[in-house]
């Protein structure tokens, strides 16, 4: 449990003291120090005991306010602002974790097999719309950085949607030992143990 | 009913953050922020002192009767710049051919005022046509230039060259000391427009 904790504390320091050379470019700011923000709020969501109640069934509204959380942050000019105005750069070392990651985690963890799918599916498309605006932008998108790096951090979000891509599909090409004796057991799949769900879904 | 109640109040609270955030969608970029602002909040910038091309210390923007457009620079700028100051050229004949002449004052300021002294303004505004009245080269005083550049909304970073990179942009300042409008370098007709309307 302390361990949990102890990663959170530690990521967001990583973050903190070394903000200097990671936000000096947009590909380590937005791919990096803010998916390890987001992270360090995921870790430490059983501690809170957040949205177990009746209001999150099936994760809903954990993760619409983590889809909400993400499209602010993936504002332009919200990136922007962090580096001009330090209450800026506090609001997303605060936000990042308990209203994105912490949501995402505690949404996700009750979601059905089918909202799981829709959300893979839906961020690696999203990843790519990224990388594609990134990469053929015709104007600097943020006043802080140069184009060549706005260009880089349009690569960084392809790589990260071909790394999402090849990690979702794996399991399907490479299943691991106890899905393949789960088949042939003549089990479907893992049933009803995963999120709200009380049918039996083969997990795909 | 609960999560759903709760999903909708979610839905309504972060659309409600998303509007507030993007001026209702508008604008997803600093810089479409700060051409939007101008346009419908017109703030008010402040008066900082400037030294000219031709040695004359005054107010920028000047409290007079005419138009302030200002541009920002540097003077040994290799490419953007040069482009830049072809186009205010342009600028500056098309309003002397137009309604507006003898309204408008041009001004070129430079963003790097510890490198570009009298004589790099000098030699700047003579390679570009700038006259020194109605279009002027200028510096302002270091110790004024990050309120200065604040006001305009302007942001430089270096270009790992030894230059830098700005948002550059056409900032439109009315008689009595607003700005009005914000466009892009080449856009001369929407210039001409905004110049007129602050005019009025």
């Amino acid at each position: 449990m302390s361990a949990r904790l102890a990663w959170a504390t530690g990521l967001i320091a990583v973050a903190a003291l070394f903000r200097g050379p990671i936000e000096a470019s947009p590909l380590t700011h937005v791919l990096m120090q803010l998916p390890i923000l987001a992270l360090a709020g995921a870790l430490i969501a059983p501690y809170l005991r957040f949205g177990q109640g009746d209001w999150n069934r099936g994760g809903w509204a954990c993760l619409l306010a983590a889809g909400f959380g993400i499209a602010f942050w993936m504002l332009p000019r919200s990136i922007d602002a962090t580096l001009a105005d330090m209450r800026w750069e506090i609001a997303k070392f605060l936000a990042l974790p308990f209203l994105v990651g912490l949501p995402l985690a505690v949404g996700y963890a009750r979601a059905h097999p089918l909202t799981r799918a829709v959300i893979k599916a839906q961020t690696v498309s999203m990843l790519a719309v990224m990388a594609f605006l990134y990469t053929h932008a015709p104007m600097r998108l943020c006043n802080a950085y140069l184009a060549e790096d706005q260009y880089r951090l349009g690569i960084g979000f392809l790589a990260l949607a071909f790394a999402a891509a090849a990690a979702w599909i794996a399991p399907l090409l490479f299943p691991t030992r106890q899905q393949v004796s789960g088949r042939r057991a003549g089990i479907g799949g893992i049933r009803g143990t995963v999120g709200d769900s009380k049918e039996e879904i083969p997990c795909v | 009913m609960r999560p759903l109640v709760a999903s909708l109040a979610v839905v309504l609270a972060g659309s409600a953050v998303l509007w507030q955030a993007t001026d209702g969608f508008a604008a997803l970029t600093t810089e479409s922020a700060r051409r939007l602002a101008a346009l419908t909040e017109t703030p008010a910038v402040p008066a900082f002192p400037v030294e000219t091309m031709t040695g004359d210390h005054l107010l920028l923007p000047p409290r007079d009767r005419k138009a302030t457009v200002v541009e920002f620079i540097y003077t040994n700028c290799p490419t953007i710049c040069q482009a830049a100051g072809a186009e205010m050229a342009r600028l500056r004949d098309r309003l002397a051919a137009g309604p507006l002449a003898g309204r408008v004052r041009l001004v070129s300021l430079s963003f790097d005022p510890a490198r570009d002294g009298q004589a790099q303004m000098t030699e700047y505004g003579h390679w570009h046509g700038a006259d020194g009245k109605v279009w002027t080269v200028a510096r302002p005083e270091a110790k004024d230039l990050p309120a200065l550049l604040n006001a305009y909304g302007v942001t430089v970073i270096p270009d790992r060259a030894g230059g830098f990179v700005h948002n550059a942009a056409l900032q439109i300042v009315s008689p009595d000391g607003r700005l009005t409008a914000i466009l892009g370098m080449d856009d001369l007709y929407g210039a001409e427009n905004a110049l007129g309307r602050a005019l009025r």
